[in-house]
């Protein structure tokens, strides 16, 4: 007994000992550490802009307001001030923070978000930088703990292909980088920036409607028509202040146009542009003129009184889709995501497919004939052995001319990778005229091939008995 | 009875680390971190002077608390010893080459695996004093911060045609030698794990080449000195036997 007990206690105090001498180290070294790291991350951030190397900086300790306002400035050697970053907290918690840099003399530079991840090697945390134009400046790794060879592999050979590249439509290498877990975590890195880039720029918009707008959730997606989506707008502690349609205009020979439209209880708000980079004087003053309706019922408003500028044609158009967005209900919002002035529906056409459901015609108000919804659905795990899928299930609107209006996922069984990719590659479908010849199905789509695949062949077989209906119905 | 083996001096209980005993190209310890870090000469060196730390003070400290010991708990007492101490250089590491600390990253820690420096305080240092045991481990620690330097510097010049990114020790040759372009020259291969596996596999052949050298050298010279000997006896013998002839003639 005696014996185990020494032998405890002499590894008692190795312990002790080994754990004091480490404890004191570090309350040596953690300020000296985080400092470091903060003046690396702040070098980075001046590197990333071009601005010159500042000798201080200038850094506030606490944030400035309920946004984590924070700013810091470089200096040069003569104190003279060489340019300014100033940080933001970001609502998405995936996003560390987001920093607007500017120049000597105020002007803006672009900004930067930084994300932190901790991937299969360890931590690693990436500045993704974009200008005005959602042009990529530069993808940088700032701290990590990856292996030193992968890290070094992704930025020689990789990040370079981001800059130059909109950063909402991002073309990621797509095969084997030899570094996959740390590219995986870049390409995180860069998704949750083109995610935030859009929703800050927007949260900045609606607090030109909204001032006190803190926060705000996705209400619905809209998949057909030029209204992309409406949001419920919430003030700091979580008041609901009203909706709006983000309404976008990009039809080929028009300059496209980003629109946000508030309406509260089918009242018009106001209208404002949503990205900076298109607030030119003339649409402006063009929207200027439709505040007049400000308070007034949509039902009342004569959108179409104005035309004067070459914006209106595009406002009245986004507007006039607003307000009947605003006055619709569930179901009618429902026939419209898959064509736009349906009123009512038919009855559903069960079929003995393998792949196609059902069917049902979908009727204008003048009782028109519009096209048919089908509902089609594959389980990929019956492609191969060696895939292990589930099933995909898809619902597809065609006109009588065969073309889709759209085409949803209903519902699928997949990694959430593979989810990203397959909802990328049915938005393709709308407005294409038939299934996709093999050799246009998307090269980039290797990480979910199965469910590709199964899209495909599920489309074709709806397609070839739209062609029965379209006959039966000449 | 045997004559006790004379203990060699401190100068050559240093200096058998370096060549005579090195622990990458003779005892081939600390192998994964030669091979994981020698993609240049500066992390190369920079792992070696990291390791001149740990080993050094763990085989002082490992030194002094042997005789409190138990031997059943011998190895897991130094392994906290040696973890110590690779925590406290990483810190300082971190604070004071924060560059040097993101070139080497995850292999930092991994040093607490170095089979070199468990195997020098089990072998060495728990069986010698203070003094003699941190030149050991000194030593030791130097001859494997130069073997990594060599085998970083090997890599990193066929890789790239220049060393230490030209910044320690700029040198004509990067990008060009008298105006002949050697780019198409470099090869990329010897910065990736296969580069180094060749590269310490040549050195280890040179270096197993001479020690063979020499022992060819060492066993012909005692084969002359044997065969010299056998030359002289048979000599005196001769003579011996001719003076006893003579004598009885």
């Amino acid at each position: 007994m005696l014996p185990k007990l020494k032998i405890a206690l002499i590894l008692f105090v190795i312990g002790a000992v080994s754990g004091a001498g480490i404890v004191g180290v570090n309350s040596f070294t953690e300020d000296i550490i985080e400092a470091n790291r903060l003046r690396e991350e702040h070098e980075a951030y001046f590197d990333i802009f071009g601005l010159d190397m500042p000798e201080e900086f200038d850094v506030d300790e606490e944030p400035q307001d309920v946004y984590c306002r924070r700013e810091v400035k470089g200096y040069d050697a003569d104190r003279e001030t060489i340019g300014e970053i100033v940080f933001f907290c970001v609502a998405d918690e995936d996003v560390y923070e987001r920093a607007v840099a500017y120049d000597k003399d105020g002007n803006r530079l672009g900004q930067v978000f930084r994300v932190d991840d901790v991937n299969n090697h360890g931590e690693i945390s990436t500045l993704v930088a974009f200008d005005g134009n959602f042009e990529i400046l530069d993808v940088r790794i700032v701290h990590t703990t990856n292996t030193p060879n992968y890290v070094q592999r992704i930025e020689d050979d990789y990040l370079g292909d981001f800059a130059g590249q909109d950063i909402r439509d991002v073309d990621f290498y797509d095969g084997s980088t030899g570094a996959t877990i740390t590219y995986n975590s870049i390409r995180q890195a860069v998704n949750l920036t083109a995610a935030n880039a859009e929703a800050d720029r927007v949260l900045d918009a609606y607090r030109k409607v909204y001032p006190e707008a803190d926060n705000y959730e996705r209400a619905f997606d809209y998949t057909l028509g030029c209204i992309r989506y409406r949001d419920a707008v919430y003030d700091i502690e979580g008041n609901l202040l009203g909706h709006v349609y983000m309404a976008q205009y990009d039809d080929e020979g028009h300059d496209p146009i980003d629109l946000v439209v508030a309406v509260e209880d089918e009242t018009f708000k106001d209208v404002v542009v949503a990205r900076e980079d298109q607030a030119s004087e003339t649409l402006m003053d063009a929207l200027d003129k439709y505040r007049d309706y400000t308070g007034e019922h949509v039902g009342d408003i004569d959108i179409a009184a104005y035309d004067d500028t070459v914006y209106d044609s595009s406002i009245t158009h986004l507007l006039e889709q607003s307000f009947v967005r605003c006055v619709e209900d569930d179901e009618q919002r429902e026939l419209r995501e898959f064509f736009r002035w349906a009123t009512r529906t038919g009855e559903v056409e069960t079929i003995d497919n393998d792949y196609v459901e059902s069917y049902q015609p979908y009727y204008d108000e003048d009782d028109e004939l519009l096209g048919h919804v089908y509902i089609g659905e594959m389980d990929t795990s019956d492609l191969t052995d060696d895939y292990s899928g589930g099933l995909l299930r898809i619902k597809v609107s065609i006109d009588l001319d065969g073309l889709i209006h759209n085409a949803v996922i209903e519902e699928i069984n997949e990694s959430n990778f593979a989810n990203d990719l397959l909802e990328e590659e049915i938005a393709r479908y709308r407005g294409m005229e038939g299934p996709m010849e093999e050799e246009d199905v998307s090269d980039a789509f290797s990480s979910a091939t199965y469910s590709g695949d199964a899209l495909n062949t599920i489309i074709e077989a709806i397609y070839a008995h739209n062609g029965e209906n379209i006959e039966e119905g000449e | 009875m045997a004559k006790p083996k004379k203990d060699p001096g401190l100068l050559a209980v240093f200096t058998k680390g370096i060549i005579k005993e090195n622990p990458v190209f003779v005892a081939l310890l600390g192998l994964c971190p030669a091979l994981a870090v020698t993609s240049s000469l500066e992390t190369g060196l920079g792992m070696g002077v990291l390791v001149v730390f740990v080993l050094t003070l763990s085989n002082i400290v490992v030194s002094l608390i042997r005789r409190l010991i138990p031997e059943e708990i011998m190895i897991p007492s130094y392994i906290i010893v040696i973890a110590t101490f690779v925590t406290i250089v990483e810190m300082l590491t971190e604070a004071f080459a924060p560059a040097l600390f993101d070139s080497l990253g995850i292999f930092i820690p991994l040093i607490v695996a170095n089979c070199l420096i468990m195997s020098r305080a089990v072998a060495y240092a728990s069986e010698n004093n203070v003094g003699r045991s941190a030149i050991d481990g000194l030593g030791m620690a130097v001859g494997f911060g130069l073997a990594l330097g060599l085998i970083g510097l090997t890599r990193e010049f066929l890789a790239t045609g220049a060393i230490a990114y030209g910044v320690f020790i700029p040198l004509p040759v990067e990008g060009a030698i008298l105006g002949f372009d050697i780019a198409p020259l470099n090869m990329e291969v010897f910065v990736g794990p296969a580069g180094g596996f060749i590269v310490i596999g040549v050195w280890l052949a040179v270096f197993n080449a001479i020690g063979l050298y020499k022992s060819r050298k060492r066993k012909e010279a005692w084969d002359r000195w044997v065969e010299k000997k056998k030359r002289e006896k048979a000599e005196k013998k001769k003579q011996k036997a001719m003076e006893s002839a003579g004598g009885s003639a």
